[in-house]
């Protein structure tokens, strides 16, 4: 596993702190990455100690994109501490003036950058300022939502739909990997921090990473004691088995985590030793050959000459702290993101279609605003999923309807038994899932979700053994719910159009299903460049589009298939760029 | 200290001090310092690994 760790000093109160833990990181054997805010230009004690950290160490000094006053940027600064919320203009302004003074005072530009998000018009700026930096932290996998209505409402941060892994951005949206060399940006980006892959998708994942004062915050520790530290370290490099050996993880604890402050109820000593067990350990791992640890910039080095950046990237995540043992899977290539929640019987709980190419620029000067998220297609945490209260939202699910009674899949726990991953496709297999109906009609029902590489498609294949009939003729529904989106709430819908058998039909908020004889379904979304369809082979097929109302609403996909005996039906979820 | 009520909504809210008692500007929880560190180890029950060392060959069991 490649390994990274990050500093920054903050102000130059914070110095004895950030000193105490570049000498815990080389009394481990490993080196640091220290980023400089533009105020510590104008602290001679701080450049002093970063100029003779990497001098005598080798460590990194990197640039610091977060907290962005000091001399001379009082007339832009405006007291907003985000570098990607600026205008375009003021970005520009702002990278030239910091420029500036390191080239007084560096003896040379830096080749890595350090920021919660850097979005497009960000990484032009970049490109444009400060040519030299190749690699950068430059987003918080699945901050958004959740950490918003954590902090109070306070922290406009909207980063969720980016790679959990370091990835080649592209030009039009920063989250989104590129798709080829000619969209692709010369820059490396990596994840602030590693997030629980569980718990990241059900809740704050500000908590739950690779930050020991952070899971104290979400009291995840019992004082000094908190082995969920080294579990998440674990988890992350069993990814290996799944990525051809290969695995990443980093850790950024600013000074200001180490020391008294309103995020956590114990005294900094207990963040202290959290942090020094953590990184201890990723020191014997290193000892044990397990872990390479290395500078930023080497890491981007290191990207660039072994990692394609078409590779699809897997995870599975088995959850750890409450001790549910859910497992998801995530998928990520350069058409999709895509997580199947095992728990609600393999359906899909995020969808991101990078395949859609959708642009985003931030700043008061775009329609965008602090919107930076990758829009998703389902999103079942923020946009209803599983229907709980009122009407379902968007997931997918496998139905079998017998008679009047309908069991939905989603109600069936299930887990990965197996990942078939080839050099073409990739196979998630689930444990068998038995059903029974009250009429008699009982069985199993085998699943395998399929990821043909690069493709945007996703297969669903069910093998249904039947053990016994009923008195009723059993159907199959592969049924999807969908609204893009960006945050909790609904967009407008009334661009939407639904496709049956390659008629549009307008969205109405009608709430009304229109289906006939035909084996594909779908719907576009001109607003996200998206079209979806969702298809079998099977030919005595019955599709249907359903609108949705202004208290529900999604387009809903569905296609019924009968069963008379064990088989095994296949269908398929595609998702394409609408042609702008 | 956060507020108890608020953070087992995961949401960060500091607490403000009257004295001996605590009061949230956001909800209407006030109460002592030995009642608030009592309702974290209760919020905290619900990680019920949280104690176990869960390392590569237990998470292939899991």
């Amino acid at each position: 596993m490649q390994f990274n760790i990050f500093h920054r000093i903050g102000s130059e109160s914070h110095l004895s702190i950030v000193s105490r833990q570049q000498e815990l990181v080389h009394g481990l054997g490993m080196n640091a990455t220290l980023f400089l805010s533009y105020r510590n230009l104008f602290e001679p004690e701080v450049l002093a100690f970063a100029l003779e950290q990497s001098a005598k160490y080798g460590d990194e000094i990197g640039l610091g994109l977060h907290d962005l006053g000091g001399p001379g940027m009082e007339d832009i600064e405006g007291n907003n501490p985000a570098f990607w919320l600026f205008d375009f203009a003021t970005k520009k302004i702002v990278l030239e003036r910091i420029r500036h003074r390191w080239e007084e005072l560096m003896p040379g530009l830096p080749t890595s950058a350090a920021c919660y998000h850097l979005d497009s018009s960000s990484l032009d700026a970049l490109e444009e300022f400060w040519p030299t930096v190749k690699t950068a932290v430059g987003g918080c996998f699945e901050e958004g939502v959740r950490v918003f209505h954590g902090c109070n409402h306070s922290w406009h941060l909207f980063n969720e739909g980016m790679p959990w892994n370091p990835y080649v951005p592209s030009r039009n949206h920063s989250l989104r990997p590129a798709a080829n060399t000619g969209e692709a940006r010369d820059i490396v980006l990596v994840p602030h921090l590693m997030r629980d892959m569980s718990l990241a998708y059900e809740g704050r994942n500000d908590f739950w990473a690779s930050h020991p004062p952070n899971v104290a915050r979400g009291m995840g520790n019992e004082a000094t004691f908190c082995p969920y530290d080294l579990n998440l370290v674990d988890q992350f490099r069993w990814q290996e088995k799944f990525n051809h050996g290969y695995a990443y993880y980093n850790t950024f604890v600013g000074a200001s985590w180490l020391k008294w402050g309103p995020n956590s109820e114990h005294p900094p000593e207990v963040n202290w030793r959290l942090y020094e067990q953590m990184l201890t350990y990723l020191a014997e791992l290193k000892s044990e050959g397990k872990v390479k640890a290395m500078t930023l910039s080497a890491y981007g080095e290191w990207h660039r000459q072994h990692r394609k950046p078409s590779s699809p990237q897997r995870y599975w995540a088995k959850e750890m702290l409450y001790g549910s043992g859910k497992h998801y899977f995530w998928y990520q290539d350069t058409a999709m993101r895509c997580l199947i929640d095992t728990t609600q019987g393999g359906s899909i709980g995020d969808l991101r279609p990078y395949c859609s190419q959708y642009p985003v620029r931030l700043g008061a000067d775009t329609p965008h605003l602090q919107f930076g998220t990758y829009p998703y297609l389902i999103q079942s945490q923020h946009r209803v999923g599983f229907p709980n209260h009122h009407e379902d939202g968007t997931r997918t699910t496998f139905l079998l309807v017998c008679g009047e009674e309908t069991l939905d899949f989603a109600t069936k726990r299930t887990k990965i038994q197996r990942l078939a991953l080839g050099d073409d496709e990739d196979q998630v297999i689930l444990e068998a899932i038995p059903f029974a109906f009250a009429n008699g009609c009982q069985g199993v029902v085998r699943s395998r979700i399929v990821f043909p590489h690069r493709s945007g498609r996703i297969v669903f294949r069910r093998e249904i053994e039947l053990e016994s009939e009923g008195a009723n003729p059993l159907f199959a529904h592969e049924y999807c719910k969908l609204a893009p989106g960006i945050t909790e709430y609904p967009q407008r819908m009334d661009t939407v159009a639904m496709v049956l058998e390659a008629e549009r039909k307008p969205y109405k908020y009608s709430g009304l299903a229109q289906s006939m004889d035909t084996t594909e379904v779908g719907a576009e979304f001109p607003d996200f460049n998206l079209s979806v369809a969702l298809a079998t082979t099977h030919s005595a097929c019955r599709g249907s589009v359903r609108d949705g109302n202004l208290f529900s609403p999604f387009v809903t996909l569905q296609l019924e298939l009968p069963i008379q005996s064990s088989t095994t039906i296949e269908s398929w979820l595609t998702l394409s760029k609408i042609p702008e | 200290m956060r507020c108890p009520v608020c953070f087992s909504r995961d949401t960060d809210v500091l607490l403000e001090r009257e004295d001996e008692l605590f009061y949230c500007v956001k909800c209407s929880f006030t109460g002592r310092e030995s009642e608030i560190r009592s309702m974290y180890k209760d919020i905290q029950k619900k990680f019920q690994r949280a104690s176990h060392r869960i390392d590569i060959q237990a998470i292939e069991e899991m």
